[in-house]
């Protein structure tokens, strides 16, 4: 079985930035400021595991595509549903983390009596990349129809092309 | 050959609806944090609290002259409000006010607290929640920042 080497080159590069660099991170970043973050209500040990694991499925997906022809009805399965899980990272960085809140951010914290409410509303763009993400898979099967009737016209006319049926 | 022309037709449409996606999300939020640092800085605004000794009302007014240095306009929204303990409100008042791109815009908000919830006129001394929500809505307001504050009185022991 070949894979193509831009598919291994491009999956080794999305996980050493998705994922290497977010778990050496976690390492690095002081315990001071983890414990500022988390007093504020927000988790930065957990986005960033979240951030590794999402590096860690991307790549999966781009070394599985790089194995099957772009013909074969694998790849269109990988093709779809890698842009949908590219929607799921937009949810997740428009949710700061929180893939479950369509692009809502509440942050709460209270300290000394004080309750303090953050709220990001980012959902118009959470809708706009679902429209994007049809449009996308949309375009993808008409891709794959096309590539398939060349495929198949090219079978059909090469038998009248040998020198037997001549 | 037409179908390919349709394929490369949406394939186009798809990066250009994406550009100007990425270009929105990008400006609206530069405009909220903008809006956030420059139209609730310091000259901007101000707060004022007065009794009324006749009645022993006391009246927080806050009068804003925001501005928006951002590229697209914004509605600004203030609310103040005080609550009992168990949450109820004894006094509530909004207002919003749009601020166009490079502009400025004023408002006024007014809040009457009754002289009841207030022990022996020491508004320090009151038992409740203080509320103050800001919110900075752009585009068409369908993107937003808020933020609230409860703030929580408590007599002296």
């Amino acid at each position: 079985m070949k894979i193509r080497k831009k598919s291994v080159a491009f999956a080794v590069l999305i996980l050493v930035i998705f994922t290497i660099l977010p778990l050496y991170g976690q390492s690095v970043i002081p315990q001071e400021y983890l414990i500022a973050f988390s007093s504020q209500g927000f988790n930065l040990v957990d986005l960033l595991s979240k951030i590794a694991f999402i590096g860690l499925v991307m790549s999966i997906l781009i070394l599985l595509k790089g194995f099957f022809e772009k013909t074969s009805a694998p790849y269109l399965a990988l093709s779809i549903v890698s842009t949908v899980f590219w929607l799921l990272i937009v949810f997740f960085a428009l949710g700061v983390g929180k893939m479950e809140n369509l692009g809502l951010t509440v942050i709460s914290s209270e300290a000394g009596g004080v309750l303090n409410t953050l709220i990001l509303d980012l959902r118009l763009f959470a809708c706009l990349a679902i429209v994007i993400t049809g449009l996308k898979i949309v375009h993808s099967i008409l891709k794959f129809r096309q590539a398939k009737s060349k495929v198949t016209q090219v079978q059909l006319t090469q038998p009248l092309n040998t020198p037997d049926s001549v | 050959m037409r179908n390919m022309n349709r394929i490369k037709a949406l394939r186009l449409g798809i990066i250009g609806f994406e550009v100007l996606t990425i270009a929105l999300c990008l400006l609206s939020i530069y405009t909220l944090f903008n809006a956030l640092s420059t139209a609730i800085s310091g000259g901007t605004m101000n707060l004022n609290l007065d009794r009324d000794e006749s009645t022993g009302e006391w009246r927080l007014v806050l009068n804003g002259n925001p501005r928006n240095t951002g590229f697209l306009g914004v509605t600004l929204f203030f609310e103040v409000a005080v609550l009992d303990l168990s949450g109820q409100d004894i006094a509530r008042n909004s207002t919003s006010v749009y601020v166009p791109a490079g502009g400025t815009n004023q408002f006024s908000l007014s809040l009457n607290i009754p002289p009841d919830v207030v022990p022996e006129g020491n508004l320090e001394e009151a038992e409740g929640y203080f509320e103050l929500k800001f919110a900075v809505k752009t585009l068409g307001d369908l993107v937003g920042f808020t933020n609230m504050l409860r703030i929580r009185g408590e007599a002296a022991p």
